[in-house]
């Protein structure tokens, strides 16, 4: 009897195991996204994958890597870089096979020279879902936004919590603080305005769009880029709409502002630049890319990271000049997209790629040359 | 290719439904789930009738393997006789293994709908057809009850409703075995015996890991899988009732090993087909005493 059913019963085991390589193997995507990248002096501090890089431009070295469990948790979020503390938040560690939940990690770093930061705090507590903003430190406060539609408030000293806000989607852009407010965005198409101190709404504005950027403050008006293909100037005061300067498509990064112009790109691959003021358009000039960074301005030179558009792929680093309606100074190719948006260090415009090969390239800031490349660290 | 045929396909529909039904990602879900059901409905109910038809044939069949071990010849021309054909298990087979670039596909979709990174939405923006209004729709609304459907389910009541409408479906599917049957002499009961459990067991254990989305997907699945599996009994029971109604108007004698149709009998009919089976000495006298009293 047995000498019948085993060869049955082996195959349809054999075949659930298979299946089961089959399901898990080819559904199992993982979670990634572009990398977070800040500067700060002769730094520059790229959270990619399983850790955190502290890379000394002017000295060409890595000063020190942070990868608290490799294999386990990512990171996406931009390092946010205060008093010397380094704060960021994980995208979460598996709970294990046998457990739905996610824990998150917020973590405050000594961010000094030492071939390792040592660890001020961590807080698994407060956040409930993964962190893509990157967190914004003002005096002894942090506030870090996650995807489960929450602001938090922390302790930058102790990362206790001290209140929470909820708004109604995921907060993928750091807040903005003015004047003893800040400003929340949130992809749920609203920016709030809140009391820094206590958390209290001041009040709230619904554009046309999803926000996944921070919003950016001048004196009396806050600017937010949209999924509503354009970038809102609204009133510091009460959040009315002043103004809307439109784009051909969405504009994902933030805007920036330089000598009472405001200058953002959209999604189709244009860099716009109007009046701060107005709305009024100055110029516009197209790259050959969809763009979903933001721009930085160093000097009254443009610099954009950009997708390149086409079959070859790879990304665009592009230099355009403010004094002379946005013309092309320069531009270099990268062997892969870029999303995220560029920082100046020293005399290098650095780009963080997703690349086997490079994860921050320099180039120079006059020439678009590239000056040298960071492989990815073996964490 | 896959993302061609498969994964943009599957993203935009159920873009087009979400902004149809006003924003609910479930009701999206839902339709789009009744949808794949009755594209692969066909398939199916083939795939169950030729299930529980196998199934219920394996007494036959193993009389048959055990009968004429030593003459494959005749095996062969005895399995044609009862309508057994081993290529009809192997095609039965195939809605099933259609299911999973399905089920591949709609874990994709549903991340990259959900858009859980800002990668993830970004790809959003380059697969969506010309047309789809994707400013209007966004963000997708991924939130249903206690569930965030881009995440598993903290409170394990999905993987446990996967379990459940699983094991139900399945359930259905087998035939009831008979009062005192022993399944140990027969290699298909046995193993729809053991998948009966695993595969639910699986399935609630991927729904750990798994986005709510694809999970509630998983129990609606389950859930038209066991009306169908109740329409396919019904169906079942109805042919069985005409083919016994035809054979009292023929005045036919049974005679197990001459119908293709026997296959498809009643449990109480398979388990007296089968305790002949597993003794075959005792079969071959009755069919002897048939034969002398004819």
């Amino acid at each position: 009897m047995k000498a019948v059913r085993r060869p049955f019963i082996r195959p349809s085991f054999f075949l659930i195991i298979m299946l089961s390589w089959l399901l898990v193997g080819c559904t199992m995507v993982d979670n990634f996204s572009w990398p977070g990248l800040t500067a700060d002096g002769q730094h520059a501090y790229v959270a990619y994958g399983p850790g955190i890089v502290a890379y000394d431009v002017e000295a060409r070295e890595v000063t020190w890597v942070y990868a608290p469990e490799p294999g386990r948790i990512n990171f996406f979020a931009a390092p946010s870089l205060a008093d010397g503390r380094l704060i960021i938040g994980d995208y979460g560690a598996p709970g294990g096979f046998f457990s739905p939940n996610v824990t998150v990690t917020i973590y405050a770093l000594e961010n000094g020279d030492r071939p390792e930061p040592a660890i001020l705090w961590t807080d698994k507590e407060s956040a409930k879902d993964r962190i893509v903003a990157s967190a914004l430190q003002v005096g002894n406060r942090v506030y870090v936004g996650t995807a489960d539609n929450q602001l938090l408030a922390l302790n930058a000293e102790t990362g206790a919590l001290i209140w929470q806000f909820q708004t109604g989607h995921s907060v993928w852009g750091s807040p903005t603080y003015k004047d003893g407010r800040l400003f929340v965005t949130s992809l749920d198409r609203s920016i709030y305005a809140l009391e820094a101190e206590t958390g209290e709404l001041i009040w709230q504005r619904t554009l046309g769009g999803a926000i996944a950027s921070q919003a950016i403050v001048n004196n009396d008006l806050v600017y937010v880029s949209s999924f509503a293909r354009g970038v809102h100037a609204l009133s510091v005061e009460t959040g009315e709409e002043q103004w809307l300067a439109l784009a051909d498509d969405w504009v994902w990064g933030a805007p920036v502002l330089d000598n009472g112009a405001l200058y953002f790109a959209s999604s189709q691959g244009d860099v716009h630049a109007v009046d701060a003021q107005t709305g009024e358009e100055l110029w516009r000039q197209e790259i050959l890319g969809a763009i979903q960074t933001a721009p930085v301005v160093h000097e009254g030179i443009l610099y954009i990271a950009s997708e390149r558009r086409g079959d070859n792929g790879g990304g665009l680093l592009t230099a355009l000049s403010l004094s002379d309606n946005g013309r092309q100074v320069w531009q270099n190719n990268t062997p892969d997209p870029l999303y995220t948006t560029p920082v100046i260090v020293g005399d290098s415009v650095v780009v963080a790629l997703q690349s086997d090969n490079a994860l921050l390239i320099g180039f120079n800031l006059e020439t678009g040359v590239q000056q040298w490349i960071l492989p990815p660290p073996d964490l | 290719m896959w993302d061609t045929l498969i994964l943009n396909p599957m993203i935009n529909a159920l873009l087009l439904l979400y902004n149809m039904v006003g924003g609910n990602f479930i009701v999206a879900l839902t339709i789009f789930t009744v949808i794949i059901r009755l594209l692969t409905l066909p398939l199916n109910l083939r795939q169950q009738r030729s299930s529980l038809k196998m199934q219920e044939m394996q007494p036959q069949i193993q009389a048959i393997q055990k009968k004429y071990k030593d003459n494959p010849q005749k095996m062969q021309e005895e399995f044609v006789k009862i309508g057994y054909n081993p290529a009809e298990t192997l095609a039965g087979c195939l809605p099933l293994l259609i299911q999973f670039p399905i089920l591949i596909g709609l874990y994709q979709a549903i991340l990259v709908v959900l858009g859980s990174t800002p990668q993830s939405l970004f790809e959003l923006t380059q697969r969506v057809y010309p047309g789809v209004d994707l400013t209007g729709l966004l963000p997708i609304d991924n939130t249903f009850a206690w569930l965030n459907l881009a995440q598993p389910d903290p409170i394990y009541v999905l993987p446990v409703l996967v379990f459940a409408t699983m094991f139900l479906q399945q359930k259905l599917l087998m035939p009831t075995p008979a009062a005192n049957a022993d399944n140990s002499d027969n290699p298909m009961a046995s193993m729809s015996q053991s998948m009966l459990y695993t595969m639910p067991i699986m399935f609630g254990f991927f729904s750990l890991q798994f986005p709510a989305g694809l999970s509630i997907y998983f129990v609606l699945v389950n859930i038209i899988g066991i009306g169908q599996g109740f329409y396919m009994k019904q169906q079942m029971a109805a042919e069985k009732a005409r083919r016994a109604e035809m054979k009292v108007v023929r005045g036919d004698s049974s005679d197990d090993s001459s119908s293709a149709d026997d296959g498809s009998d009643d449990e109480s009919d398979t388990s007296s087909k089968k305790s002949e089976s597993s003794g075959g000495g005792s079969k071959s006298k009755k069919s002897k005493r048939k034969k002398k009293r004819r």
